[in-house]
């Protein structure tokens, strides 16, 4: 029994081979089976898709924090964490289901209308018919159900791109935001609650649009919209690592075909994906609408863009089958850092665009090259 | 010519009486309705209407001016064109230019324009009054060169940087003097009423960018970059409200969109430091000026920028070129509406006249 060390890890992968008692014994000593190959947990940690991602962030976090110019460091203190989590918390709760979404292989341009939409449904629910708060939450998550069940069937019956079929839900969302509002509103864009009485929205406020942890170092604590990103991005991975559904989520986002013929419903996978990122418009809706106590037409418009980014820069592919949540979600930290880093850093902020350009290029950079050193390391 | 003024005069101040008489009325559809049928045939013109603005709080006003004006001089307006409404988070300067040129093409009786971007629109307004179309500009572009470079007769809006001068004197005599300036979407009006704040404050001509001298009398620009800021102000108070951990010798925060400071007011909640000022008025605005969490406004009477042009041009057609203010702005503004006096604006905004 010969084997030539080719590298430091050798002698252990033979070691197991010849233990299981299928290997690289016999006829033809150098040969090994390459699925048989252990990986160290090193390598192994970096073939996961969030990786890339994460240290992207680190980079960030730590390219801002050398550039922080604010006087006492803030960066680093929890004013800074507080100041860019709630940034990407908004990022985060769509980037997730958008990120599932495309791993899905669709697209959904009216995802950033629909947190303004799902807003103004609940500020018209609670300021104008006087709905119970909870009452109206439900009827918000209804409503954006509805219009995410739409988006899916329409994709999965007219066989038409997502891309166009979502653009048209976009710009008929944002005209009814604009003359549905101007309509029941009086000729006002902003939809906010007048009077005192309304049952209901204390509590919900506290539920969604509050804050926690404050002390004496940070007065006005954390959002409550930071836990819920944690939560949808719990959700996210546990669905699409965990169950079922997460296979037929990567299966009809590599080859819609091949998924059909080996029995996964790729109809209803596309509709409920839809469905789920309309869900969390309609949550982001409820909790920007508790937090500001009104609602602007147009709202959310111009978002779409900023949560596919996210997703991509978290590592998930454009063209489907490939990505992870949690990967969206550092996505969405990294647009968060990058927004609220050019303040501390003190740049001239005309040249902010560029810098943010520089930044979201940086971190895909950072993503590719160990996403790519990870592929090598598998042979 | 004498007579002729104080017909003018009347004419110009009939609508408006009529306005302000039923005002007081609920229903505003009713009122325009019995003058359009007391006025109809009078103005038997086509207007084209085109600015850069939005459908947001400010421009509904003004879009709700011009309508009104219309109606109640029995007017046409070709359509009310405002540029941001197609799909940008920005003014589509290209786009309203081509507006200008499809209402050229289209015979219109008069234009009134919003000249956004004088280098790109004077030389297409200037071949509208060539051909024959009498143009009133509004809201932008109000200063005597452009109006000189385009021949149009006036331009009915609030001069942005004597309005920033004024919010700068406002400042100073409350000794506030270090002022951050938030620049919510690109366009030369917006630096306009920034660097008026710094000429007030006496620190050059331009309100300069960057980060802020440690103590007064200073004026620091902060351009947001979250997308859309105006209609998405909470995303966009996120960096102002950094901007302020990171500068608390800010003592003053001018914004330049109501939505902006009422989100800026919710964000910084009882922690705010600085003095919180605004241009242009809504009723949150309002109600933050009552409750003291607005420091003061900057009001433009957006709504007599829509009703104007359209007497303004109805009136040169019928008049045979006469006009007020001819190729000098035609103020609205600036008012300061503060704590003390806010309450004689306060129905002209629940009537969506402000």
């Amino acid at each position: 029994m010969e084997v030539k060390p080719q590298d430091p890890g050798g002698a252990d992968r033979t070691a197991v081979a010849v233990a299981d008692g299928t290997g690289a014994g016999g006829a033809a000593p150098a040969r090994k089976d390459e699925r048989l190959v252990q990986v160290g947990p090193l390598t192994r940690l970096m073939q996961r898709p969030e990786l890339g991602a994460l240290m992207g962030v680190i980079a960030i976090f730590l390219i801002f924090g050398g550039f922080d110019a604010t006087a006492n460091h803030l960066w680093f203190t929890q004013t800074g964490l507080a100041a860019w989590t709630q940034q990407a918390a908004f990022y985060g709760i769509m980037a997730v289901p958008v990120g599932l979404l495309m791993i899905g292989g669709e697209f959904d341009l009216s995802a950033g209308v629909m947190t303004g939409a799902t807003a103004i449904v609940m500020a018209l629910l609670v300021g104008h018919l006087h709905w119970n708060a909870w009452l109206a939450i439900v009827g918000t998550l209804v409503f954006a159900a509805l219009i995410g069940l739409l988006n899916g069937f329409v994709v999965v019956k007219s066989k038409l791109p997502s891309f166009i079929v979502t653009l048209a839900t976009f710009f008929v969302l944002r005209g009814v935001s604009i003359g549905g509002v101007l309509l029941i509103n009086h000729g006002s864009t902003q939809v906010s609650l007048t009077g005192t009485s309304f049952p209901g929205l204390a509590s919900a406020k506290d539920v969604f649009g509050s804050s926690f942890a404050s002390s004496s170092s940070l007065p006005s604590g954390y959002q409550t919209e930071v836990l819920w990103f944690i939560a949808v991005t719990v959700l996210g991975a546990w669905v699409l690592g965990r169950t079922t559904f997460g296979n037929w989520i990567y299966a009809v986002g590599g080859d819609a075909n091949a998924a059909r013929n080996t029995g996964v419903p790729v109809g209803r996978t596309k509709i409920l994906l839809f469905m789920s990122t309309a869900l969390a418009a309609g949550l982001v809706g409820i909790i920007s609408f508790t937090q500001a106590n009104s609602a602007v037409s147009e709202q959310g418009v111009g978002y779409e863009f900023y949560f596919i980014i996210a997703a991509v820069v978290g590592g998930c592919l454009l063209t489907g089958g490939y990505g992870s949540a949690v990967g969206a979600a550092l996505g969405a930290c990294i647009i968060g850092m990058a927004f609220q880093g050019v303040i501390y850093a003190g740049w001239d902020s005309s040249w902010d665009f560029a810098f943010l350009g520089i930044v979201l290029f940086l971190a895909v950079m950072v993503n590719t090259f160990v996403y790519r050193r990870a592929q090598t390391a598998r042979r | 010519m004498h007579m002729s003024k104080k017909a003018l005069a009347a004419l110009l101040a009939a609508p408006l009486l009529l306005i302000t008489a039923c005002s007081s009325s609920s229903s505003s559809s009713s009122s325009s309705g019995t003058t359009t049928n007391a006025a109809s045939g009078q103005c038997p013109y086509t207007f084209a209407f085109i600015t850069h603005g939005d459908n947001g709080s400010f421009w509904s006003v003004v879009y709700k001016g011009a309508k009104d004006g219309a109606a109640d001089l029995g007017c046409k307006l070709s359509e009310v064109y405002g540029s941001q409404q197609q799909g940008q988070a920005e003014p589509d300067d290209n786009a309203e230019n081509a507006q200008i040129q499809d209402a050229i093409n289209a015979h219109v009786n008069g234009i009134a324009v919003s000249d956004h971007d004088p280098s790109l629109m004077n030389a297409t307004i200037a071949k509208a009054v060539a051909a024959g179309i009498p143009v009133v500009m509004l809201n932008a572009g109000c200063d005597p060169t452009d109006l000189a470079a385009t021949k149009a007769i006036t331009c009915v809006g609030q001069p942005e940087q004597v309005a920033g001068q004024q919010a700068g004197a406002q400042f100073k005599s409350e000794g506030v003097t270090n002022v951050l300036c938030v620049i919510h979407q690109s366009g030369q009006n917006l630096l306009d009423r920034c660097n008026g704040i710094a000429q007030a404050l006496g620190t050059g001509s331009t309100c300069s960018t960057g980060s802020a001298p440690k103590s007064g009398p200073g004026c620091t620009e902060l351009i947001l970059s979250t997308p859309n800021a105006a209609s998405n102000p909470q995303q966009a108070d996120k960096q102002v409200v950094s901007y302020l951990q990171a500068h608390p010798q800010i003592n003053a925060v001018m914004t330049l969109n109501n939505a902006i400071a009422g989100a800026l007011i919710t964000a910084l909640g009882s922690g705010a430091k600085a003095k919180i000022a605004t241009f242009d008025l809504n009723s949150t605005v309002v109600t933050d000026l009552q409750n003291g969490s607005l420091d003061f406004a900057i009001d433009q009477q957006q709504y007599l920028q829509g009703y104007l042009p359209i007497v303004t041009l109805m009136l040169y057609l019928k008049a045979h070129g006469n006009s007020v203010s001819p190729g000098q702005v035609l103020d609205t503004g600036p008012l300061i509406v503060n704590k003390n006096n806010v309450s004689t604006v306060e129905s002209a905004i629940n009537a969506g006249q402000d």
